[in-house]
């Protein structure tokens, strides 16, 4: 499961929660063996700990791009 | 001498003089409406720019040839000549005609455009850009100074997280479509997943540069998907048109783009109860099919052969009780017999002695009964059939292996040793002699029988070598 772990850390957030929503999907369906229930529950918690993680711990950056004579500057912008 | 007139006369004069001059009569003005007031003749109010102003009536002969109704600050283009107030010497402009100023053209212009890039497909429902779920840079194209950025930033806080970028553009006035283009080309090299156009609310003019050509083609080119967000609700602009999603307000655009957290935040949860739910019902049908094999697996004969033989082994066990209970208040009698000739704490050391003793034994035919039990009933689950037979020779090995430890039970009791033709002797107190050297000649003993004591004396004893 710590493979798993790992390959969500690189997942996206629009990416774990369809991976998560094929697996409620593939539990749904039924006519799965026990220890691919418990597979899928295991990684089911996994992305929803990761959804979770970036909902709550995501910052955002506001920034002000500008281009003169080619080329381009970004600063941070403040509205106060 | 020059001549002396009235002053009627001479605004007579200024009068006929108006009258007179082609660049007076018959022109078209454009100014603002002020000071505007409405009496029974007409609409009486000053038309002015920003530089000068001029009193101008409209009679009920005119009035009724538009269809709107002059409001104050209203732009407007008139048609009319100036007249002459004699009384009062005042002039005026007299309007025959009103149009609200600039809407003739530019309506011309907005509704030509339109149709040609609607008839090129730029608004055709088939090239709108679906938004992403999940934006994590939005581009903004706006006034760096104006609310429309400010709101954006202010309603996205609590929001789906995402970065935003803003490139500045004007949002009115000469050059502004350019800087407008400038800034979506700007946001689509450097990367964002979607893009928002907007300006707050404002006149007709203020709004027209997201009525130009060069603004539509921009966005219809983009390669992020573009929300449009000028001015309020009700004004609609050619880059409304072209853009993949228009949304009411720049507000109203951040609330489109970016889902509110909470909202996500369920759906995750949603999903894990979705889970839950999912997991039980598979667990639950297992937990079935587990029933089915086990009916399987263990018939009604296996069930009714365990039980047969549960009844048996409880009446067997009861039996083995009753039994020794039998046996050990026998012996107890035995005890009691041989009390009144033995010294009675040591009679009751042999007694708690051979109780413990059966006990031992009890509990391990007990013990071997049980596990006996357990494997047969095993045994059962897994053959599937004969049950009887196998119950009843496991009994039968029980009965005998039982019989033959109360037989040695049996061998325990002292009276039977006497039985079979021992004596046991002891001193006339009771005392029991074991050894020739417990005893010297001339000793009074007692000798036990099964059935009676005797009394002896020692006439010679020798030891054996």
């Amino acid at each position: 499961m710590s493979e798993y772990e790992e390959e969500v850390k690189n997942m996206s957030f629009e990416e774990s929660i369809e991976a998560l929503e094929n697996l409620v999907k593939e539990l749904e369906a039924g006519g799965i063996d026990l220890d691919r229930s418990i597979e899928i529950y295991e990684k089911a918690v996994v992305l929803r700990n990761h959804c979770r993680q970036i909902l709550d711990e995501s910052e955002r950056k506001i920034q002000k791009i500008m281009e003169s004579s080619g080329a381009i500057k970004t600063e941070d912008f403040d509205i106060d | 001498m020059a001549e002396t007139i009235s002053v009627a006369e001479l605004n007579s004069r200024v009068k006929e003089l108006f009258a007179k001059t082609p660049a007076l009569n018959d022109i078209w003005v454009t100014g603002e409406i002020s000071n505007l007031k409405k009496y029974p003749s007409g609409y009486y109010f000053v038309l002015k720019d920003s530089a000068s102003e001029i009193h101008a009536v409209m009679f009920n002969s005119a009035r009724s040839r538009i269809s709107f109704e002059p409001t104050e600050n209203m732009k407007v283009r008139v048609f009319g000549s100036i007249g002459m107030f004699v009384p009062r010497g005042t002039y005026q402009f007299i309007v025959e005609v009103m149009e609200k100023s600039g809407l003739g053209d530019r309506y011309l212009a907005f509704e030509a455009l339109k149709k040609k890039l609607g008839e090129e497909g730029l608004f055709d429902q088939e090239h709108k850009r679906p938004l992403p779920a999940y934006p994590k840079r939005i581009g903004v194209v706006t006034s760096q100074s104006g609310a429309v950025i400010h709101d954006i930033i202010t309603t996205s806080a609590s929001r789906y997280t995402a970065d935003i970028i803003l490139a500045p553009a004007m949002v009115q006035g000469e050059g502004a479509a350019q800087t407008i283009v400038a800034g979506i080309k700007l946001l689509n090299k450097q990367g964002v997943d979607v893009i928002i156009v907007g300006r707050g609310g404002g006149s007709i003019e203020d709004l027209w540069p997201f009525n130009e050509e060069i603004v539509a083609r921009a966005i219809y080119e983009s390669q992020a998907p573009v929300v449009s967000a000028v001015g309020h609700e009700t004004d609609f602009t050619i880059a409304d048109f072209v853009a993949d999603v228009r949304a009411p307000t720049p507000t109203g655009a951040a609330a489109i783009i970016l889902r509110d957290k909470n909202e996500i935040r369920n759906e995750v949860e949603s999903y894990v109860n979705r889970l839950n739910r999912a997991m039980i019902s598979i667990l639950d049908g297992m937990k079935h099919t587990f029933e089915i094999l086990d009916n399987k697996v263990a018939p009604k004969a296996a069930i009714e052969g365990l039980n047969i033989y549960r009844i048996n082994l409880d009446d067997i066990s009861r039996r083995m009780d009753r039994c020794l209970i039998d046996k050990i208040s026998s012996m107890k009698t035995d005890f009691i017999t041989l009390d009144s000739r033995l010294q009675p704490s040591r009679a009751l050391e042999e007694m708690v002695h051979h109780r413990t003793m059966v006990e031992v034994s009890l509990d391990k035919i007990r013990t071997s009964a049980q596990q006996e039990m357990r494997n047969s009933r095993m045994r059962l689950v897994s053959m599937d059939g004969r049950p009887e037979s196998l119950i009843n020779a496991r009994m039968s090995t029980l009965e005998s292996s039982y019989e033959s430890s109360v037989k040695r039970l049996e061998g325990l009791n002292p009276l039977n040793v006497l039985t079979r033709g021992y004596s046991m002797i002891t001193t006339v107190d009771g005392k029991v002699l074991t050894s020739a050297d417990d005893v010297k000649v001339g000793d009074r003993i007692n000798i036990h029988m099964r059935d009676g004591l005797a009394e002896a004396d020692i006439t010679k004893k020798e030891m054996k070598r």
